[in-house]
């Protein structure tokens, strides 16, 4: 698995992509720009639902209808902070590797996700009650914590 | 040329305050400050892009305008007192690194201008309430306050190229 993973980070660097990224200066904020902007949806609408779980915010709004309606523009930002996100590793794959930083950061990401999706799926069935079950709370919690993690992560990658 | 001078003296003289010095001894509470700022610029410019979109009418077109605007308005205002907050603390060790990046002064211009822009956003958007029809100036403004935010993650990128901090 590693050694598959290492292949793989060594393949992105050597792909059109990771040259442009990692030799032209001017080329690499413009790709942290997609990145930051990508995540500032994603995280941004994640977070909106979470405190919405909460009961910190828009409270006279439906979970259900909420999560329905921010669902087209967080996935979007996903994706967009997924492309910046694999063009920036393309520059640095083979370093990011060995970063133990990275190596928290990436498998913490795959788990946001997936955890994020199992919010999405039980948001209907929550949602039904007008007042929100305790795992709904929890939920909206947990994943606040998961993303504040990640974030932790990814401002350590330099330190090492 | 003396006002660079000046700038260089008077951002030596900030990274030398006692509190920025005693301040290194704790290299943990600057990634402290990078989380939360980081973090605290999601919210601003993520919530900020959902009432932009939502007045433009490309997103969330079920949900009431003036709602979603009040609702996130306490959001938008922590996420900037908490990055403005943590952003003095992360300029002030490196004072003068920040002074010679043109980038960071286009920054907190652009900060300022994206404020007033989004205040107005805002404003707008509480008084359209259930009005079926956004005008088109309206829908405007809420597109230029969403560019202006990026703008200022370009400006915040490029003060890493510009200046060794």
């Amino acid at each position: 698995m590693q050694d598959l993973l290492f292949a793989f980070c060594k393949w992105l660097q050597s792909t059109w992509l990771g040259h442009h990224v990692g030799s032209t200066l001017w080329a690499y904020p413009y790709v942290q720009l997609i990145h930051f902007s990508g995540l500032s949806l994603w995280v941004g609408t994640i977070v909106i639902l979470d405190l919405r779980l909460l009961g910190l915010t828009l409270r006279g709004q439906s979970v259900t209808e909420l999560a329905d309606q921010l669902f087209p523009w967080k996935w979007t930002g996903l994706g967009i902070a997924v492309i910046g996100g694999i063009s920036l590793l393309s520059a640095t794959a083979t370093t990011y590797f060995h970063n133990p930083a990275f190596r928290v950061k990436f498998p913490l990401v795959l788990t946001g996700i997936a955890y994020h999706l199992f919010v999405q799926r039980n948001v209907t069935k929550w949602g039904r009650d007008r007042s929100l079950p305790i795992q709904a709370r929890l939920a909206g919690f947990l994943d606040l914590a998961i993303w504040l993690g990640v974030i932790t992560a990814a401002v350590n990658i330099p330190n090492y | 040329m003396w006002m660079q001078n000046w700038l260089m003296s008077f951002g030596h003289q900030l990274e030398h305050a006692s509190w920025v010095v005693a301040m290194s001894d704790y290299p943990r509470l600057f990634t402290v400050f990078s989380v939360i700022h980081y973090f605290s610029v999601f919210l601003i410019v993520g919530t900020s892009a959902v009432v932009d979109l939502r007045v433009a009418g490309l997103a969330a077109r079920r949900l009431n305008v003036s709602a979603i605007a009040e609702g996130l308005f306490p959001w938008t205002w922590t996420g900037l007192g908490l990055s403005a907050v943590t952003g003095f603390f992360m300029f002030m060790p490196e004072a003068a690194g920040f002074f010679t990046a043109s980038a960071f002064f286009i920054k907190l211009g652009l900060v300022m201008v994206a404020v007033v822009v989004a205040l107005v956003v805002q404003k707008n958007a509480r008084r359209l309430g259930q009005a079926a029809a956004v005008p088109a100036s309206t829908k405007l403004m809420a597109l230029v306050s969403l560019a202006l935010w990026i703008g200022v993650v370009l400006a915040a990128v490029e003060i890493a190229q510009q200046a060794d901090v």
